[in-house]
């Protein structure tokens, strides 16, 4: 299943080298193997994206396993 | 009356208008909407052609044509060494219904002569021209791609389920630089997906066995090892050394930490993630669309998806 998509992702890296194709950028594809589909959704930049969008509130690099709730779950784990 | 090269070429002349060198130099100094075709064999366009050429040898124009110029109604100007192939190929493609071609008249011998610029794609040994010789027979790839492709960097985040596949079709394909980031090693359960890896090499710190792997496969990858987790402390002067990033990630704070960075580095990320049977792909170019964050700006609570 992992075939599928690494596939894929080596297609776009070779596409974006060569330069020709459309790329995936702004589109989501989506791969139910059990179903054989795909479908693709358009994604959007978020103008309020804290880190690409007008704004930015992420100007550096952060403790992600703390932004992902490790940290705290460990923490709360250990104190019960 | 059998037709001598002579014939050939006067009727060629009759039909054909011939442009001269330094006409051809001015239009393309103005921007002009035309097509410069090169008619000659491989080995005198690897010597040197003319910038923004379509390169198509006269042996497979009337096959070719149409796949590298598609639209009849442009503007073409054929040209060759000499100035004499390209008359009568553009005699060829006038009779396929392109009806703006033209010669230019001295050919590549009267450009270099006039001084214009003259460029070269990098050269391919002789087993290069072998081995990626079907890259050559698609248009888009053509010998000038595979020296893009050569020329490029790519950093594998990951050498498992995803950075498997991708990493043997990236070094198939010729990518000059793969570096791969992993600092696990090969377990026996690896090897029902990660087909980069083998029995044989359970054990083995999965860099190591990724570039077994690689280099059997195409020897011309420069394969670089990055056998320790991506952290705050590494990554930024990892990622600086590469032109894309391939995220193969299989948890959820270094997906960030990827998306993040290379947004800081002004790197794109081809991005691939699975879960079960599921797949999702997609590219995040900075500022050219949206990044991980856009798309998920909340990580999914600890425990609810397993990394």
């Amino acid at each position: 299943m992992p075939g599928v998509i690494g596939v894929i992702q080596a297609t776009e890296t070779i596409k974006l080298i060569v330069e020709k194709g459309e790329p995936l950028i702004g589109r989501l594809l989506m791969y139910d193997s059990l179903a054989m589909r795909f479908r693709e959704i358009r994604i959007r930049r978020d103008p309020d994206c804290p880190l690409c969008g007008a704004n930015p509130t992420i100007t550096e690099l952060l403790n992600y396993e703390e932004f992902c709730g490790l940290e705290v779950a460990e923490s709360a784990a250990v104190g019960n | 009356m059998p037709k001598t090269q002579q014939d050939f070429l006067e009727e060629a002349r009759r039909e054909i208008p011939e442009v001269s060198v330094e006409e051809v130099e001015a239009r393309r100094k103005r921007g002009d909407d035309f097509i410069l075709l090169d008619v000659r064999e491989k080995d005198e366009v690897r010597a040197g052609y003319i910038e923004g050429a379509v390169t198509i040898p006269r042996g497979f124009l009337e096959f070719q044509a149409a796949g590298h110029i598609p639209n009849t109604d442009k503007d073409v100007v054929v040209y060759c060494a000499g100035g004499a192939r390209s008359l009568l190929a553009a005699k060829v493609l006038r009779s396929m219904g392109y009806d703006r071609v033209s010669s230019m008249a001295g050919g590549m011998t009267r450009w270099r002569d006039a001084g214009y610029a003259v460029v070269r794609d990098r050269q391919l040994s002789p087993e290069q021209l072998e081995r990626y010789s079907r890259h050559f027979l698609l248009s888009q790839i053509g010998e000038k791609g595979q020296g893009k492709l050569l020329d490029a960097k790519v950093l594998l985040v990951g050498a498992g389920g995803l950075g498997s596949p991708s990493g043997l079709y990236l070094a198939a394909a010729g990518i000059g630089t793969l570096g791969i980031v992993d600092a696990d090693v090969v377990d026996l359960s690896n090897l029902q997906r990660q087909v980069l890896h083998s029995t044989d090499r359970i054990g083995v710190p999965k860099t190591e066995s990724a570039k077994q792997m690689i280099n059997a496969l195409n020897p011309d990858v420069q394969v670089r090892l990055h056998n320790e987790r991506l952290t705050v402390e590494n990554v930024m002067a990892i990622f600086q050394d590469y032109d894309i990033i391939v995220d193969g990630c299989d948890n959820f704070p270094t997906r960030y930490l990827v998306n993040d960075a290379a947004f800081f580095a002004g790197k794109p990320v081809v991005h691939g993630s699975i879960f079960q049977f599921d797949g999702q792909a997609s590219v995040f170019k900075p500022q050219a669309g949206p990044c991980y964050r856009c798309l998920f700006p909340t990580p999914p609570p600890p425990g609810m998806v397993p990394s």
